[in-house]
């Protein structure tokens, strides 16, 4: 099944491991980032990244939604990583009956961003494409780890 | 929930608990003392002292996390908190204060949980050889 959708433009890092795999009891990490999966070099690091008793693998968009469905109906924990809410909208498009529930996590400061707070800043086409995502009937929130307060969309709409 | 006190030379205990509250969000009940250079041990066992106090006060357990074993921060430690059923841990490292801050509020056993702290600190201890290391996992 899958426990969690979450954008972290850093996908597996520090926190990712520590916290949200342990939270979620994940076992089972697919990474979905075109730019990642056909660079053979990143793509060993982040499935080096992961303890032996987790398994993680990185896909393109097209390559992804097979492999997301199969962890839908099977009963291994799994979390779904990508980088940013446009990938959200394509998934959207290429998986069936995908969960309806996104959590934005980190997201790095870059030029034309605005912070939801000091952690998640968001770009505009991001902004557009969580209105997609909103549009079509998903729960779009932003937290680093459970432990935060959730920030609903709604609050932070007018930003946009 | 158990009080964590980090002590180190210099900025180390510092920079663990920045780190520490960077990944896993603002921890309460956490402290960090440094020795610096010209400081006195009599003065940062005090420091320790207060912190501990502090706790006691609360009716809180706690656990004190040293850099080195042998070095001023531990000693310093270890003089203070003397006489008193406490617990000193050494070779402080980043993933050791994750593990408890993680498992504190589910454990009443100080020591089973420094037990598993520990053991999951070793675990996390790793030479990955870039080429050979990386090369294999590809082949998998």
């Amino acid at each position: 099944m899958i426990v969690l959708v979450r954008c972290d433009d850093r996908l597996i890092h520090g926190q990712c491991m520590t916290v949200i795999t342990k939270v979620n009891n994940i076992d089972n990490i697919i990474v979905v980032d075109d730019f990642t999966a056909t660079n053979a070099i990143l793509k060993r690091v982040f499935r080096t990244a992961v303890p032996s008793n987790m398994h993680a693998n990185v896909y393109t968009v097209k390559e992804s939604a097979p492999v997301i469905e199969k962890a839908m109906a099977d009963n291994s924990k799994t979390l779904v990583l990508m980088k940013n809410p446009k990938v959200y909208v394509q998934l959207l498009d290429e998986v069936q009956n995908l969960p309806k529930h996104l959590n934005v996590g980190p997201m790095s400061s870059r030029k034309g961003t605005k912070p939801v707070n000091p952690a998640i800043n968001i770009m505009p086409d991001e902004a557009e494409a969580i209105k997609t995502a909103v549009s079509r009937g998903a729960h779009v929130y932003f937290q680093q780890v459970p432990e935060q307060r959730l920030i609903e969309w709604d609050e932070v709409k007018h930003l946009f | 929930m158990v009080g964590i006190i980090v002590c180190s030379h210099s900025n180390l205990a510092k920079g663990i608990k920045d780190a520490a509250n960077m990944i896993l969000g603002e921890q309460k009940n956490f402290d960090s003392i440094g020795f610096y250079e010209g400081d006195e041990l009599t003065n940062y066992g005090n420091k320790v002292k207060e912190i501990t106090d502090r706790y006691e006060k609360m009716n809180m357990q706690y656990i004190i996390f040293v850099d080195l074993l042998g070095a001023s921060p531990f000693n310093a430690s270890a003089i203070a908190l003397a006489a008193k059923d406490s617990r000193i841990v050494t070779g402080v490292n980043l993933p050791m204060i994750l593990e408890v801050l993680m498992n504190r509020n589910d454990s009443s056993d100080i020591d089973a949980l420094l037990k598993n702290a520990l053991a999951s600190s070793r675990d996390s201890m790793k030479i990955i050889n870039t080429k050979i290391d990386l090369e294999e996992e590809v082949k998998k």
